[in-house]
């Protein structure tokens, strides 16, 4: 069974402000401000920012309103930046005063639903705030706003975006990828972390075909692999697929796009007569990213190493590759190639995809791909 | 002692035979040292190889030239470009340039050269009378020659070759690698004065003044191939020129002619790209001429900016058939954390070359954008199409030029005018190449 971490395509922005090009005298349509106490100021790592300093009582916030037929009846991320170094005085009574980030809907009634994050004081680093929302389909107003309310304080805010039908799995799959097991290289053969898993996890497409994987590289046929797919797993392959990683850059997209698998396996080719391009590493990594673009997990499969400087470096420049991608590695090696593919699938599965192991589909073997 | 002695001896023969084979299998192993080459030649022209060095200031920059600059005042003949010698900050008034010989590649003067085969020509020019002296220099030793300039404002040749250039011991040697040549004016009764020179050159053996309209020939080719992107908007030369087309001829690949791929710095810009160009090729009367295919992803969605330049160009050059790229770049393409390098462009332009299409990026200057936290790397990514192009020698379109006019930039988008300005550039850029890489003039 998913965990039903799988959700719909990233969704559309409908709101991104970055406060550098806003002009408080002369606000688009749909914004509004409350209070004088709002001004642009630089922030030396942020550019533009807005400023509220205020002190005290009323609600003294930029407000942007949401076009309604772009969100009624959907789930929507708002999310902003804010930094409070100060602190604030909180109001007996009142836990909702505070400064915040927020979204207000109207029904058609004129009741409000607010949906609220609240910004940490005390914190001089920026710090993000994010919610999910679904707006009712019969929403008759919806605005979000960032500000502070009903309190004194100084505070800045940025990057401030909605964005209408999300890829909810960011929210769902980021506590998954804080619990994936660090695997070293030198630890068995397999790299893997909560820091690749993160990043991965944007790679990975919804829409790709379940418990499908591909193998690519100049290192193919690798029967050894290729006659051994994980338990649960089906292999896509196709003629031409065998290529170096720069002419494979023309190749696979399409593959990618026909198959869709949801993790390929791109084989080095240690001890092959193949001269390394001067930039090899960079020729790996955008295939990797290439994978990415298309919605698969790539897995940089590089030689072991032969503690040679020159007969490493194919495996330097994959690994070079690897640390720039931020993407699983698997180590070939004679007879234990297959293990660690299997391996590092269930990794995949579990923390970038958010699927148990023992829910996968049962297929098994490998499917020749005709090239039409 | 008998047996002692027989097996003395197999032992002394074996060692020989195994010295014998580990000779042998070294030998094999280590080939001779390669041979020292000689230096070649410096050959600017390769059709004209007795010129060792030529310099007629209608470049980008003033070349191995400093001291003074390149200036379009006093010329030989209108819209062309002199050196004016800079002070020398002497009380007699003297101006002066200096060539860093030393940076001209693996040549070497002398360099084994006769100092009486190598010869100097140039053109000088005064507003008063004075002399001229040419003096070089091993960085150790100096050898100088005067000249005396008794026609004011007026251009006259120079002409000498190394034998008269002298010191106290003779003349330069064979063996002696000079660094640094310098030209000084010394105008008479230290009087207030300009110099100018113009159409350096240094030939082996034959005279300059014989092989002259030969190199200028050449030099108008070359001129005609040049576009500075400070002045034109988009750079190319005859250095780029050769690398491109020795490029795109090693692919062995010939893609369709005149169709153009063209990725956006973002989605969202597509669509106004896509209207400028066609406005741009219509007004230019070359609408129908050039075919503008616009990169997408297997998805058939649209494919811009860098990243997909990196992970998309080639799938889409192969499904386009494209014989150039057009690839332009904005802010996007940066974020306020890492500086991009060059080999992010490089790489681009070298897998565009081996697939057989001409790369022509679009670089935006870090003023161009209102967003301050990433124009130092919008800078520095300008910066490295710059230089990436120069080491590849694609042509490449400076953004900056599209913005001049009023109202193409507001708030660090280009409008409508600047999408068309941009498309305009890049016509006349894509033009170009078609007429200087590929031959259809």
């Amino acid at each position: 069974m998913l965990l039903m971490f799988r959700a719909l395509c990233a969704g559309e922005m409908i709101v991104r402000e970055d406060f550098e090009k806003l002009d408080l005298k002369s606000l688009p349509l749909g914004y509004s401000t409350f209070t004088q106490d709002l001004s642009i100021g630089a922030d030396p790592a942020q550019g533009k920012v807005l400023k509220i300093s205020h002190k005290g009582a009323d609600n003294p916030e930029l407000s942007i309103r949401l076009d309604l037929s772009k969100v009624a009846g959907h789930t929507v991320r708002v999310v902003a930046l804010a930094k409070m170094p100060g602190t604030f005085k909180p109001v007996d009574g009142k836990p909702e005063a505070q400064p915040e980030l927020r979204l207000i809907v109207k029904d058609h009634d004129g009741a409000d639903t607010i949906t609220r994050k609240a910004a940490l004081p005390e914190k001089p680093e920026w710090q993000r705030l994010s919610f999910l929302a679904t707006i009712d389909r019969g929403a008759s107003w919806a605005a979000v706003s960032v500000g502070l309310n009903l309190i004194a304080g100084d505070i800045s805010f940025d990057d401030l975006s909605v964005e209408v039908d999300p890829d909810t799995r960011i929210e769902l799959l980021a506590e998954l990828a804080t619990k994936a097991p660090a695997r070293k290289l030198d630890m068995g053969g397999v790299s893997f972390s909560p820091e690749i898993a993160e990043p991965m996890q944007k790679f990975y497409g919804v829409k790709s075909a379940p418990n499908t994987m591909a193998f690519a590289g100049p290192g193919l046929p690798l029967p050894e692999l290729e006659t051994k797919i994980p338990a649960g797993w089906a292999a896509k392959t196709n003629k031409g697929l065998d290529e170096s990683p720069r002419a494979l850059l023309a190749q696979l997209p399409e593959f990618l796009a026909k198959e869709k698998p949801e993790i390929v396996f791109l084989l080095a080719d240690p001890g092959s007569p193949r001269k390394l391009a001067a930039l090899e590493a960079l020729d790996w990594a955008d295939l990797a990213q290439a994978c990415g673009r298309m919605g698969a997990v790539p897995v940089l499969t590089i030689p072991v190493a032969a503690g040679n400087e020159e007969k490493d470096a194919l495996r330097t420049a994959m690994l070079k590759a690897a640390d720039a991608v931020k993407c699983p590695v698997i180590e070939l090696g004679p007879g234990l190639v297959a293990t660690r593919a299997a391996d590092i699938a269930t990794l995949i599965g579990k923390f970038i995809i958010g699927r148990e192991p023992k829910d996968a589909s049962g297929k098994k073997g490998t499917e020749k791909v005709n090239d039409e | 002692m008998n047996n002692f002695r027989i097996a003395n001896s197999v032992l002394v023969i074996a060692a020989v035979l195994a010295l014998l084979r580990m000779a042998a299998l070294f030998a094999a192993d280590d080939p001779a040292p390669p041979k020292k080459e000689p230096p070649k030649p410096w050959q600017p022209f390769k059709d004209i190889p007795e010129v060792l060095y030529f310099e007629s200031f209608e470049g980008e920059n003033s070349g191995i030239w400093d001291r003074g600059a390149i200036n379009d005042k006093i010329v030989q003949a209108p819209d062309t470009h002199s050196f004016k010698l800079g002070p020398s900050g002497e009380t007699n008034n003297s101006q002066v340039g200096r060539a860093n010989i030393a940076a001209l590649g693996p040549f070497k003067l002398m360099g084994g050269l006769r100092s009486s085969d190598v010869k100097i020509q140039y053109m000088a020019w005064a507003d008063v009378q004075g002399h001229i002296e040419v003096m070089v220099t091993d960085g150790k030793t100096y050898w100088k020659n005067a000249f005396n300039l008794n026609k004011q404002q007026t251009w006259t040749p120079i002409q000498l070759d190394f034998a008269v250039i002298e010191n106290a011991y003779g003349r330069p040697k064979e063996k002696d690698t000079l660094t640094e040549l310098t030209v000084t004016f010394v105008p008479q009764h230290a009087k207030a004065c300009n110099a100018y020179i113009d159409d350096f050159i240094i030939t082996n053996v034959a005279k300059p003044a014989d092989i002259l309209p030969r190199v200028l020939t050449v030099e108008t080719k070359r001129s005609e191939v040049l576009r500075i992107a400070s002045r034109d908007g988009f750079a190319f030369n005859h250095v780029g020129q050769d690398l491109v087309q020795n490029a795109l001829k090693a692919s062995k690949i010939k893609r369709r002619a005149r169709t153009v791929l063209v990725m956006a710095a973002r989605p969202n810009d597509t669509e106004a790209l896509k209207a400028a160009l066609s406005a741009a090729a219509a007004k230019a009367k070359v609408a129908g001429d050039f075919k503008f295919v616009f990169a997408e992803a297997p998805d058939g969605s649209p494919a811009a900016g860098l990243d997909d330049m990196h992970t998309l160009l080639q799938y889409n050059i192969m499904k386009t058939d494209a014989e150039m790229a057009l690839l332009v770049l904005g802010d996007s393409d940066v974020n306020d954390s890492a500086a991009p390098g060059a080999e992010t462009i490089r790489v681009v332009q070298e897998r565009a070359l081996e697939s057989g299409c001409l790369p022509i990026f679009c670089a935006a200057p870090g003023n161009m954008t209102a967003n301050t936290r990433v124009r130092s790397n919008l800078d520095r990514l300008w910066s490295a199409v710059a230089n990436s192009s120069k080491l590849t020698g694609a042509p490449w379109v400076d953004i900056a030029y599209a913005f001049k006019d009023n109202g193409a930039l507001e708030k660090g988008e280009l409008t409508p005018l600047g999408f068309q300005n941009l498309a305009e550039l890049s016509l006349k850029a894509i033009k170009h190449a078609d007429a200087y890489v590929f031959g259809r003039k």
